[in-house]
């Protein structure tokens, strides 16, 4: 059963992607600030990072740039998430090594699908 | 001595012949001496003799001379005489003596009506005098910065908030040539570097009106609106040209203001909105057979209106970006037939819920255009769902899609202005279609059309200007064709770059 981080400061969005991820049977770490996500990413080595651009203490890309950058090709799958829906975003995104990006508001199939392909993709 | 005696037509005239009979114009309204202005024309023309004489008077004794009579109206007043220097072409200096004769004319003219009385005189000096002043007043309490240049190219106005805009002294290049004043300008900082070279281009221009805007920093950070026109008397004589500059930095603040709240205000939607539709989207996905129909009813209603909410914060931001300039294009090489097709899968459920029928008519190995993939699939699918939503019973929409190298070939109604070639692209109903009256407004923002029906359709009424905007700004057309209960068509252009043989495949030996 793949482990999965998610990182979302609002407690509600948070509590939908943990819902849905769960009843598709995967494990979801869950966290609503930078600093703890970064840590949990660093220590657990979760299956999958779903992080949120913009979150307190420390930003969904840093994560993902250091997530990237600390396990090199072993490096889990990162999917980042936010209402920023600029081409300057996603590209930005892309930079930090991202794999995927979901522009809030989604569809929780939408979500599941994505993560999904993300996994096994 | 050979005299001619000529008036033709000067054909070409010099630019320094305008400027200076028109600073001899000046010369003449001042009340100048008539004296005054010959010797400034005989340094102009280079002469040793220049001279004026009554009806009766003799000429002057000269061995080679041009001679113009003065007439004003049907009165000869006298004729003005040059003495040719050796060498001088006779023609040509008839022509532009010729040229400058109405001045003389016009201030001999006036020589001869009756003097005034001395109380006359004075009372009409006072009352200009007065005026003068009047519009001196109003000229230092205007807010925009005021500038004039003279036929001659010499600065004659420079109202009090040229000072405050540019912090450069009015007695310092007032009466002086532009030039002093634009090596003035070139030597402030904080100043743009292409102001100086724009004054002086457009010293020498005496037709174009022109405008911009450009940004000072110094003495203080402002964002300058300014325009620039030549300007006439009332009877038509050039005075030369104007400058006017407006302080535009609360308009362009209040912009980004506007542009800042919106983009704020919709970020903040979208997240409540992304609980709202989240969970009625989670309870519809799952597996809760228990769900009354009605329950369900009611959850798909709170999806379905969240989505049209989502759907009016993205127009909103597109607009809001639109009109603050803010659209960035990413260009690559875009097939259409893919845009097309990534659109119609993305509303064949719309499509099925409707029950219309999707055709679909695109023509084999369309070139492809040089344009931003998701803006033109944003075009299409606002032209398609609008398609699949203003048509109420069951239907057929085409899409259409061709290459057109030819203005002839494009359908009627088609704007002259189209790029060539291009993609044309045409969405096609079957549905409630669009009166004539409604059809002129249709391109503007929040515009929907007066029918009840189309009223009961949701929209915002952003989507077709959005569509408008992306079509322009890739150098494409939009046109409709359309009537009340005959459906609508709908056809936009898309400029292509490459024919239909790409030189890229012959590089490539294809």
């Amino acid at each position: 059963m793949s482990r999965i981080l998610v990182a979302e400061d609002e407690p509600h969005i948070l509590l939908l992607i943990q819902r849905k991820l769960e009843s598709a049977g995967y494990e979801v770490i869950p966290s609503t600030n930078g600093e703890d996500a970064m840590k949990l990413a660093l220590s657990d080595k979760p299956d999958l990072l779903l992080l949120d651009i913009m979150l307190p203490g420390c930003e969904g890309l840093e994560i993902c740039r250091v997530v990237k950058a600390t396990y090199g090709h072993q490096a889990p799958p990162v999917i980042l998430l936010s209402a920023l829906g600029q081409q300057i975003d996603v590209e930005a995104g892309m930079a930090a090594g991202a794999d995927d990006y979901i522009i809030k508001p989604f569809s929780p199939r939408q979500l599941l699908e994505r993560v999904q392909s993300a996994l096994y993709g | 001595m050979s005299s001619l005696y000529a008036h033709p037509i000067p054909d070409a005239i010099k630019d320094t012949d305008w400027r200076v009979f028109h600073h001899l114009a000046e010369l003449s309204a001042a009340g100048s001496p008539i004296w005054d202005q010959l010797t400034v024309l005989r340094r102009h023309l280079n002469a040793d003799i220049l001279t004026i004489s009554g009806p009766d008077e003799p000429l002057p004794n000269a061995a080679r001379q041009v001679i113009v009579p003065l007439t004003y109206g049907e009165r000869y007043l006298g004729q003005v005489c040059l003495a040719l220097s050796p060498g001088a072409s006779s023609e040509e200096m008839a022509a532009r003596l010729a040229f400058f004769a109405p001045v003389f004319a016009l201030a001999l003219a006036g020589e001869q009506t009756p003097d005034m009385t001395e109380t006359q005189e004075m009372r009409l000096y006072q009352a200009t005098q007065e005026e003068r002043d009047r519009l001196e007043a109003v000229l230092e309490a205007t807010n925009d910065a005021i500038l004039m240049i003279g036929t001659d190219g010499l600065l004659v106005t420079a109202t009090l908030q040229f000072e405050a805009f540019f912090s450069i002294p009015r007695y310092e290049v007032l009466g002086c040539n532009i030039n002093v004043l634009a090596e003035r300008i070139e030597a402030q900082p904080g100043l743009p570097a292409g102001m100086a070279d724009m004054l002086r281009v457009l010293a020498d221009n005496h037709t174009e009106s022109v405008g911009g805007e450009f940004e000072v920093t110094e003495p203080k950070r402002r964002v300058l609106a300014w325009y620039s026109l030549p300007v006439h008397s009332q009877a038509g004589l050039l005075l030369g040209r104007m400058f006017a500059f407006r302080d535009a930095t609360r308009e362009r603040e209040l912009d980004r203001m506007k542009t800042e709240f919106v983009t704020l205000v919709s970020h903040e939607l979208r997240t409540p909105l992304t609980s709202v539709k989240g969970f009625s989207d989670l309870i519809l996905e799952g597996d809760f057979e228990s769900l009354e129909d009605d329950v369900r009813e009611y959850l798909r209603i709170i999806a379905l209106n969240a989505d049209r909410l989502i759907a009016l914060i993205n127009d909103i931001l597109d607009i809001t970006r639109i009109e603050s300039d803010r659209i960035e294009l990413h260009p690559t090489r875009c097939p259409m037939q893919d845009v097309i097709e990534q659109v119609a899968v993305c509303l064949q459920p719309l499509l099925d819920e409707h029950q219309h029928r999707l055709v679909m008519e695109i023509e084999p190995q369309l070139p492809a255009s040089w344009a931003d993939h998701s803006r033109m699939v944003q075009v299409v699918s606002n032209l398609l769902s609008n398609a699949i939503k203003y048509t109420l019973q069951p239907g057929v929409i085409t899409v259409q899609a061709s290459y057109i190298e030819a203005a002839s070939d494009l359908p009627s109604g088609a704007p002259h202005d189209v790029i060539l070639p291009c993609v044309l692209i045409g969405v096609q109903d079957t549905g409630l279609g669009i009166s004539e009256e409604d059809q002129g407004y249709l391109f503007q923002r929040f515009y929907r059309a007066k029918d009840v029906e189309v009223r009961m359709v949701g929209g915002t009424g952003l989507g077709l200007m959005i569509v408008k905007s992306f079509v322009e700004m890739h150098g494409g057309k939009v046109w409709l064709k359309s009537a009340l209960g005959e459906g609508s068509t709908f056809w936009f252009t898309v400029p292509v770059v490459e024919g239909k043989n790409p030189p890229r495949d012959k590089d490539a030996g294809v």
